[in-house]
């Protein structure tokens, strides 16, 4: 699958291009959502895991503009966030067309398990 | 002290001292009033009394005066024989034919006299001190009775040192003639040529002046300079002194004015009184004697330095007025109304006054204190409103710094979570020798090191994030219908490698088919905190824990019971609180953060149940707790997922 990260963190972004590249996935990142928000309009992605505290563009920016633009559902979009974000958040950020939420820290097993299920 | 037990306590003074002071004023201004007009009326008596008094003497003078005025007096003296004296024969009087005419004529005058005017005896005395004539009590003397040793009495000598038209007056004495007390009152008998060969006399009895002291009430008394008691309404006289010689002292007779009162005030007033020289108006005084002031009204009469005083104790002026005593008990009546009614409206102003405060405490002692509320005023008093504003600013200033509080917290957590992934993460991929490559027994050892302990840090900071979550009032709960059956064996499956290492039986003793309507990650979380602390107590060999659900009526009642050491009732106090732990080095073992239990009993009574244990020193411990049927909040979204089994 084709896979977008989006995560200022580059330690988890080298740790998932180890893991999903070497888990047969496509796996790239940007590390920021301005280039995050450029890449889902120019290429077609399966799936897109957003992070959402950001500095400067953050992720909720980034579902604000897909929204507007008419993007959000192109694409399947995980949020991939820390627990400081509250449920009520992203129970909003689904109702508007966010696909789901994967908590950080992850077990890398379970998020393989995750994604082998939506290539289905 | 109560502000409302202040306030009673303040106005009962003010409205008692006012009452009381109140009455008190009205009712001594009409006291006063009373004693005022008593005295007017008293010294109205007074003056009538002293008029009487006076008129009897000046009339005794007047006619006395008249009556010489007859030429017979003249006549009578004028005759050689009466100027030659008389001739006395075995000691008794004789007269000449034409003395004896005149005498006749004389004695007729004086008969006639005496019947309109009643004095008890006339007489008429030569300067010899010869009686010439006498009547007493309207009888003419006999000529052997007539005395000759007239020049002894009293008024003998002063008589003659009258002139004509001029009265004396004799203080009383004893009439030897007449048995008792009496006053005379004499005039010369004055020639052409200015001589004074006699002088004629009456004698009032004292009976007639003192009959004049007599009153309705109280009592009147006339005093004479020596302070004996001439007259007095309270003392019967002796009247019949049938052995009383002539020129009896006054003392042995008239009491004295002690007798009326022995308070020196009294007396000293009296004596003030009688060397006083004021004589016009009457005069009062008081002195109190018996418990009561007593009040005279007094006036100086004419005669002989006598003063007059009419005395009545302070219970006879008031005996009359009946004003006093019913203003008395219109003031006590209305006293007691105004004190009813100003303690009625003290107690509801205190009231209204003390509500809004109470009100005021009520409502902040209801404030929850993870969502602090501002407080509306519900009155109009300033001055409270004041410190309701005061306290809403104040829950405005701790909301504020409550929030940038739970931000940091916030904050922290996340910031201390988020280095987890990347460790977490790492540590995984390491130990995966398809991604980049084996590594060896030594370093896989490390990994796996620097991976518990990732984890039990994890553990910490989440339970940090539901203690806060749960004080907050802020986590969330599901609700969906639960297998219990199934929560339980997939329990017992993950717990089977723990159980194993640790060489214990772990039994499911449910019974069972269970449904209920909850939140099954949080209904986990508490199994797991409780079979996990269980693990610690159980002896290293023989350590079994038992664990199960059965239905309690509408709810379904959780057990975890272990064999171990048990928990003494003292611990078994503070369990549930947050950073309580039983035994410190148990909990290095165990590596809990202290805050299991508490975050247990949270969570289950924001589920609606309730937590407790039973246990024995000695006999292990059983933890229980309820689950009801959540029939209130709604189902969240299943799409949000709870990432912390997962993290495990």
């Amino acid at each position: 699958m084709k896979i977008l990260g989006i995560d200022d963190n580059t330690d988890i972004n080298e740790l998932l291009d180890t893991v999903l590249n070497g888990s047969g996935h496509e796996f790239i990142f940007v590390k920021n959502g301005t280039e995050g928000l450029k890449f889902i309009r120019e290429k077609k992605f399966d799936i897109v895991l957003l992070d959402l505290a950001m500095p400067e563009f953050s992720g909720f920016d980034v579902i604000n503009s897909l929204l507007k633009e008419g993007l959000l559902t192109k694409q399947k979009i995980i949020l991939f966030t820390a627990s400081s974000v509250l449920d009520s958040e992203i129970e909003e950020l689904i109702k508007k067309g966010v696909h789901s939420c994967i908590r950080k820290p992850v077990d890398l097993d379970f998020l393989l398990e995750k994604l082998e299920q939506l290539q289905v | 002290m109560r502000i409302k037990l202040k306030l009673i306590i303040m106005f009962s003074i003010v409205i008692i001292a006012a009452v009381v002071s109140t009455s008190y004023i009205s009712f001594k201004s009409l006291e006063s009033a009373i004693i005022e007009s008593q005295l007017r009326q008293m010294g109205h008596e007074v003056e009538i009394k002293a008029n009487l008094i006076d008129n009897l003497n000046s009339r005794a003078s007047e006619d006395l005066l008249f009556a010489v005025k007859n030429p017979v007096f003249v006549k009578y003296f004028e005759l050689p024989d009466t100027r030659a004296g008389n001739i006395y024969k075995d000691g008794v009087l004789q007269f000449t034919a034409q003395q004896r005419i005149l005498k006749n004529e004389l004695d007729q005058w004086i008969y006639d006299f005496q019947n309109k005017f009643s004095v008890d005896e006339t007489c008429l005395v030569d300067r010899t001190g010869q009686e010439q004539t006498r009547l007493v009590m309207k009888t003419i003397a006999p000529f052997s009775s007539l005395s000759h040793k007239e020049a002894a009495t009293p008024f003998f000598k002063p008589s003659f040192q009258k002139n004509i038209n001029e009265v004396y007056s004799q203080y009383p004495y004893v009439s030897p003639d007449t048995k008792r007390w009496v006053f005379a009152y004499t005039t010369p008998i004055v020639l052409n040529d200015g001589s004074k060969p006699a002088f004629y006399h009456f004698e009032m009895p004292l009976k007639s002046f003192q009959d004049m002291t007599k009153v309705d009430q109280g009592r009147a008394y006339v005093i004479d300079p020596r302070g004996y008691l001439i007259a007095d309404s309270g003392h019967v006289y002796n009247q019949s002194l049938n052995s009383a010689p002539f020129g009896q002292s006054p003392k042995d007779f008239f009491p004295s004015i002690s007798t009326i009162s022995t308070s020196s005030e009294f007396n000293k007033d009296i004596r003030n009184i009688l060397a006083s020289s004021n004589s016009t108006n009457p005069g009062h005084v008081t002195y109190s004697a018996g418990g009561e002031l007593h009040y005279i009204v007094y006036k100086r009469l004419p005669m002989f330095g006598w003063v007059l005083a009419y005395e009545k104790p302070y219970s006879l002026m008031m005996s009359d007025n009946y004003n006093l005593h019913d203003l008395a008990v219109t003031l006590f009546v209305i006293s007691l109304g105004v004190i009813a009614g100003g303690l009625i409206a003290v107690y509801v102003l205190s009231n209204r006054i003390t509500r809004p405060i109470i009100e005021f405490a009520r409502k902040c002692r209801n404030q929850d204190v993870s969502d602090l509320q501002r407080i509306n005023p519900s009155g109009k008093d300033k001055e409270i409103n004041q410190v309701i504003d005061a306290f809403n600013e104040m829950i405005e200033r701790v909301n504020a710094t409550e929030k940038q509080k739970d931000e940091f917290a916030s904050m922290v957590t996340h910031e201390l979570k988020s280095p987890l992934t990347p460790i977490m993460g790492w540590c995984q991929t390491l130990k995966n020798p398809k991604l980049i490559g084996q590594l060896n027994n030594k370093q896989l050892n490390a990994v796996d090191v620097i991976q518990r302990n990732a984890k039990r840090l994890l553990q910490l900071v989440g339970d940090i994030l539901d203690v806060q979550k749960l004080d907050l009032n802020r986590m969330k709960f599901d609700s969906q219908p639960i297998d219990v059956d199934d929560l339980l064996n997939y329990m017992y499956n993950n717990l089977q490698n723990v159980m194993a290492q640790k060489n214990i039986r772990q039994i499911n003793s449910t019974k069972e088919q269970l449904t209920v309507r909850s939140d099954r990650n949080r209904i986990e979380q508490v199994l797991n905190n409780l079979i996990l602390n269980a693990v610690d107590f159980v002896p290293s060999e023989g350590g079994e824990i038992e664990y199960g659900a059965q239905s309690k009526g509408d709810e379904v009642l959780f057990y975890v019971k272990d064999n171990g050491t048990g928990i003494s009732p003292e611990k078994q106090k503070n369990l549930f609180h947050k950073f309580y732990q039983i035994d410190t080095s148990v909990t290095r073992k165990h590596g809990g953060s202290g805050l299991g239990l508490a975050i247990s009993k949270g969570i289950i009574e924001s589920l609606g149940g309730k937590i407790w244990i039973e246990s024995e020193l000695g006999k292990g411990a059983s933890f229980y707790f309820t689950i009801p049927n959540d029939r209130t909040s709604t189902a969240m979204s299943e799409k949000v997922m709870d990432v912390r089994e997962e993290a495990k």
